[in-house]
């Protein structure tokens, strides 16, 4: 109580900090010497700019910028000097963040008149559409922000005026409007030269609601083998704690892997792990961008409790065909893309498999040990008003062992595929429908040679099932009611089938042809309705509040959960906001987990009558500011309160016991505290940026711990992620990532005592092993690990062959200084001078491990 | 189910070797800095119908600036209180196994009766009291109806039907388990007024076997061992199928009679002719026990049959609480009813 006490007064005292050096006067208040005495309208502006770091912004439709000027080099205040600049033209000036501008005097005769603006950004080379660009107009801020299908849409009075497009990596483009009546313009940007510098209105990581991140984002940080991925990516955000180092689990506030909603193009995935948590289902090449909310939750998600990570795939090219090929120590990819008819349809398919197991092959057979995934996408437009995309992907892990006739050999993984047709209704109403199918499939095979008296007769095979299959048509309506008001709403039906457990038998001595442990399918439905609307109070204040209501029926349980989502952001200063939300959440899913290895010892279960939906509320309250030019922060306080988490009971084995597996699990609270921090600072070729998290996570279960609260076994205290990026040119950068995380908690045994059955002198042994000994758990998760930290350095090494072609090497080195971090441990019997003595011992993996992967796009 | 734990252990290999790199490495970890001392361990059946036994040490606290190393208690007061209120101190005596369970034997010779309790008090001058209830189940009622040689899981067993009459009105707890004592036997041959054996005169032997007939005599001897054979169940009424599908090799065979409460009831139990810990031999007395057994002994077995000794103390394992029924200490007392079928095997 006491360290959360600490935790909020640090971060009110951090606010309030900036709150106050953050509200320093009016720009018109600046002063400002003319350098020199006579100019014109434009070279004035541009000394205004250079002198008082205050940027004017105008449209020269209405404006006169070549008349000329004569100016006394005296003291002025800028309302003084830019009212003499524009004097005799018809225009307005007024502040608007860290801008003024110049606005036409005479737009505002027809202010009661108001015209629809609407249409899609889109990438100038490929036509792919550009999700979270932003659009500012002169005079009233930003007015719109594109959706997942790169839509914007804004209302406004009906004046001439311009409006400003950006987004991150792209030049920022110009359109004008003439306001006489309801206009469509779809934007194309082009990417602007990575060393050109170039003035952005507004970058992404200025929305503190949630994180955007595209390709570069998730390639840019070194990562163990080679292999980035995005939940690599997402374990740099603050909040976000890895799970066992090295892999790639990601666990937000507090909350388990099972608490995070997965979206593949809308489509839930169940599994997203391969090769261990190397790298996850996610093909980073085939990936457009990913959002990550961690709070603030938009009323449309829901099933959850702790973050979203919404991942859109490429739409493909329209122009062109042309893709990637890469490989890796442990995988080869291969991506295309290209217009099926230029400008009206494309596609785009990515395939990747390991190939460490072909090399094998041909010496054993005794073992395999694979993955492959496929990501298809294709999306024709109708006509001006009507799109339809088609989204496929489908995924194995496979793990085989085989000797001597017998062996056991296992497959899983997730086959989704979604239609969504997405329509302009009229330029303020946008229509998006969505049927999504996803299959989770996991399966086990064993086989055995089995021998009865006339010798060898068959074999003996099992097989156990274990999979998730559901169907969902979604309805999603965006009502752009004016430029300060958007208003959504939604429903979304589904139907999921369960088999958590199956367990059949063919050809079997004694169970010929049995399934021995039948399937207990289980049907259950989701009905969800979400209403959201986001208001701009003023320039400086926007409300976001919403409702989500999901209701999970069956034949056997009916449960219902409201949830309030709530947020607002107000600007303190016009780089300087303040925001906080609260929001509630559901999930009628349970994810039974007890490693993060990335095995899929994992198991989903549905609610049922005897277990209950898991609940939390999170609140947050933030500050997020930009002090000087090319650098970001982000502070964040939050807690979350969480109902009927799941966990295995003791010594519970889930999978063997379909009949009883809501049995084995049991529900408990728990609860999560703590501050983040993010910054990010840009000198010229040099990119620092930090994430720093400080949380308390807890549970407590009657069952366990005696009913007390334990802490989480990823509980880690401190967090830091810190990377540093020099990109002198195009041909060579090269990145250092330094990460540092407290241990995380485990269960230590307080007693051991000699082994019952040696005792009642069943099989004696001579004793000098663990296995003669038994361990006595008391308090869960009692013990802390030491602190893991590790340097990891990569380099990228680019080269341009012809106009379409480019190479890249990369480099690197994970744990660069060999940080013994422990991965796991255990309790070994040492024997010392003939006796047993006991030592604990950590196992250290993950040391000095480099990588290479060669990347030629085309 | 079938292969789950040698898949999850080959996982995990693989995962070392091919994520390693290879350059792993140990690390001495220290242990927790906390409170905690040893604590009295009383381990033992008390069987109806046999004398009371246990035996009785100390267990180890695991914490730091100690050796974590096992001693055998001395001085440790034991005795036994009945439903009468009859007080019998235990005696106890180091035997030939302390050195290497660090526990000593206690006996009180009189009969242990079914369906009583009976109360354990264990005093040490520096641990303090450890105490124990232990209630015996009323007689089993219970008979192997066949046996057979069969193939299971691709493993020479013997299958044992076993029937159980269960009785009504309570809720009854059985295991099964079979004890090999294992048999040596020796070979004499008559030659020149004297038996000689016939391993150490092997090449006599045959060659005075080739001549004709030799007068041949066999001593056969019990060793003073016995060894746990590993048991296989398809019933899914046992919690081992629950728990761990038709082809684990179990201790023990555990079931409850939720489902045949009152009821006869048959199960079948395959017992591998290797032992629990790998193959010495199949000669010897086999001993099979059908238990009608105490709830917490249940409850306790159940999880020590979770339990694999032989992961020890692991971070990748998932812990299992291991419940005994000695307040202030640690270990199980269990009670037992039981029957048994001895099976002698050349």
């Amino acid at each position: 109580m006491k360290a959360a006490l600490t935790c909020i007064l640090t971060f009110v005292a951090l606010c309030c900090y900036h709150t106050v050096w953050a509200q320093q006067g009016s720009l018109f208040e600046k002063k400002y010497i003319p350098s020199f005495s006579e100019g014109t309208v434009k070279k004035y502006l541009r000394d205004i700019e250079r002198k008082t770091g205050v940027t004017v912004s105008y449209s020269s439709s209405y404006v006169d910028v070549h008349r000329a000027i004569i100016l006394s080099a005296i003291q002025f205040s800028l309302s003084e000097a830019l009212q003499k600049i524009f004097e005799g033209q018809p225009v307005l000036l007024k502040e608007s963040g860290d801008k003024i501008l110049v606005i036409a005097n005479g737009d505002y005769k027809k202010k009661e008149e108001r015209i629809t603006v609407n249409g899609y950004v889109k990438d100038s080379a490929s036509k792919e559409v550009l999700i979270g660009a932003g659009l500012f107009v002169p005079g009233i801020g930003t007015v719109a922000v594109t959706n997942s299908y790169g839509y914007y849409s804004f209302t406004l009075p009906a004046v001439n005026c311009s409006v400003l497009c950006s987004y991150v990596g792209y030049k920022t483009d110009t359109f004008s409007i003439h306001g006489k009546a309801d206009a469509r313009h779809d934007v194309q940007l082009s990417m602007r030269n990575m060393l050109t510098e170039v003035k952005v209105v507004s970058e992404k990581e200025s929305s503190p609601d949630h994180s955007h991140l595209v390709y570069n984002d998730i390639k840019s940080r070194p990562a163990v083998l080679g292999e980035n991925d995005v939940m690599r990516a997402l374990q740099h955000i603050a909040g976000v704690q890895s799970g066992t180092d090295g892999t790639n689990a990601v666990m937000v506030r507090g909350g388990d892997p099972g608490q995070n909603l997965n979206l593949l193009d809308g489509v839930p995935l169940y599994y997203i792990d391969h090769f261990f948590g190397l790298t996850s289902v996610y093909n980073s090449e085939a990936i457009k961008s990913v959002d990550f909310h961690k709070g603030a939750f938009p009323a449309r998600f829901g099933g959850r409790l702790s973050s979203v990570i919404d991942v859109n795939t490429k739409d493909g090219d329209m122009q062109r065909w042309g893709g990637q090929f890469s490989m890796g120590l442990v995988k080869s990819s291969l991506n295309l893309e290209g217009p099926i008819v230029k400008d009206k349809a494309s596609i785009m398919l990515s395939a990747r498999r390991t190939w460490l197991d072909v090399f094998w092959r041909p010496f054993t057979k005794a073992l395999s040990l694979n993955f492959y995934d496929v990501n298809g996408k294709a999306n024709y437009i109708l006509n001006k008003n009507n799109r339809l995309y088609l989204s496929i992907y489908n995924g194995r892990d496979g793990l085989g062992l085989n000797a001597n006739s017998e062996g056991t050999s296992g497959k899983w993984g997730n086959t989704v595929a979604s239609i969504k047709w997405n329509t302009i209704v009229n330029p303020r109403l946008f229509l998006n429908t969505i049927v999504t199918y996803s299959l989770f499939r996991y399966t086990i095979e064993d086989f055995r040679q089995v021998i009865d008296q006339e010798g060898v007769s068959n074999t003996e095979f099992y097989k156990g099932n274990s999979t998730i299959k559901d169907l969902a048509v979604n309805l999603q309506a965006s009502w752009y009611a004016t430029s300060s008001q958007r208003f959504s709403i939604g429903t979304h039906l589904a139907t999921a089938t369960f088999t958590p457990t199956e367990l059949i038998t063919t050809n079997a001595y004694n169970l010929a042809g049995k399934t021995i442990v039948p399937a207990d399918k289980f049907q259950s439905n989701e009905f969800i309705f979400f209403a959201e609307n986001e208001v701009k109070i003023n320039s400086r204040w926007i409300i976001r509040p919403g409702l989500h209501f999901a209701n999970w029926f069956s034949e056997r349980f009916n449960y219902s959960s409201i949830q309030p989502r709530f947020y607002t952001s107000y600007k303190l200063a016009p780089s300087h906001s303040i925001y906080a939300s609260y929001g509630q959440m559901a999930q009628f899913l349970h994810l039974i987990s007890n490693n993060t290895y990335g095995l899929p010892t994992d198991f989903w279960l549905p609610s049922s009558d005897r277990i209950e939906p898991e609940e939390s509320s999170l609140v947050t309250l933030g500050y997020t500011g930009k002090p000087v030019k090319n650098m970001w922060y982000n502070i964040e306080g939050y807690y979350k309160d969480i109902k009927n988490t799941t966990t295995y009971n003791m010594g519970k084995n889930l999978f063997d016991n379909s009949l009883k597996w809501d049995e084995k699990i049991i529900q408990g609270t728990g609860w999560s505290y703590g501050a983040e921090v993010s910054l990010k600072q840009k000198i010229k070729t040099l990119t620092f940026s930090a994430a720093y998290t400080l949380s308390w996570t807890w549970r407590k279960y009657a069952q366990l711990n005696g009913g007390a609260a334990f802490p989480y076994r990823f509980d880690r205290r401190h967090n830091i992620k810190a990377t540093l990026q020099y990109q002198p040119n195009d041909k060579f950068d090269v990145a250092a990532s330094w990460t540092f995380m407290s241990g995380e908690a485990i269960t230590l045994p307080d007693q051991i005592y000699p082994d019952f059955d040696n005792n009642l002198l069943i099989t004696p042994s001579n004793g000098t092993t663990s296995a003669n000994y038994t361990y006595n758990y008391v308090k869960w998760n009692n013990y802390r690990l030491p602190a893991i930290h590790r340097l990891d350095i990569g380099l990228n090494f680019n080269k341009k062959k012809r106009k379409h072609y480019e190479r890249t090497w990369s480099l690197g080195i994970f744990n660069a200084y060999g940080r013994k971090n422990i991965m796991y441990v255990d309790l070994q019997n040492d024997p010392i001078d003939g006796g047993n003595e006991f030592r604990l011992k950590g196992m250290s993996i993950l040391r000095f491990i480099p990588y290479i992967t060669y990347r030629l796009r085309f | 189910m079938l292969g789950r734990n040698t898949y999850r252990f080959v996982a995990v290999a693989i995962l070392a070797i091919v994520l390693m790199g290879l350059l792993s490495c140990r690390k001495d970890l220290p242990l927790p800095d906390i409170k905690g001392s040893n604590k009295i361990t009383l381990i033992g059946e008390f069987v109806a119908g046999d004398t009371f036994a246990l035996r009785g040490g100390q267990s180890l606290a695991v914490k730091s600036g100690t050796a974590l190393k096992f001693e055998i208690l001395r001085d440790l007061a034991i005795e036994i209180k009945d439903a009468q209120g009859n007080v019998y101190g235990m005696e106890g005596h180091e035997d030939s196994f302390s050195q290497r369970l660090y526990t000593i034997p206690f006996v009180l010779q009189r009969k242990v009766q079914a369906d009583d309790t009976y109360h354990v008090k264990a005093v040490h001058q520096s641990l303090g009291t450890a105490a124990a209830t232990v209630y015996i189940p009323g007689p089993v009622q219970a008979a192997v109806k066949d046996t057979a040689a069969y193939k299971y899981a691709s493993e020479n067993t013997i299958k044992f039907k076993v029937q159980l009459n269960d009785p009504a009105g309570t809720t009854n707890y059985y295991a099964i388990e079979v004890i090999k004592q294992p048999l040596i036997i020796t070979g004499y041959f008559y030659y020149n007024n004297d038996w000689l054996n016939m391993e150490i005169y092997n090449s006599l032997y045959n060659q005075l076997k080739s001549q004709g007939p030799v007068t041949e005599r066999y001593d056969s001897l019990y060793t003073n061992e016995f060894v746990r054979q590993a048991l296989y169940t398809a019933d899914g009424n046992t919690e081992n199928f629950k728990d761990k599908g038709a082809f684990t090799r179990n201790k023990r065979v555990l079931l409850n009679d939720m489902a045949f409460s009152g009821e006869v009831y048959n199960t079948e139990v395959y017992m591998a002719l290797d032992s629990i810990t790998g193959n010495n031999g199949t000669a010897g007395r086999y001993t099979l026990y059908i238990k009608s057994i105490a709830k917490d002994y249940f409850i306790f077995l159940k999880a020590y049959e979770s339990y694999d000794p032989s992961t020890g103390f692991n971070t990748l394992e998932q812990p299992v609480k291991i419940q005994g029924n000695v307040s202030n200490g640690m270990g199980m007392i269990g009670g037992v009813s039981q029957v048994k079928y001895v099976f002698i095997r050349k």
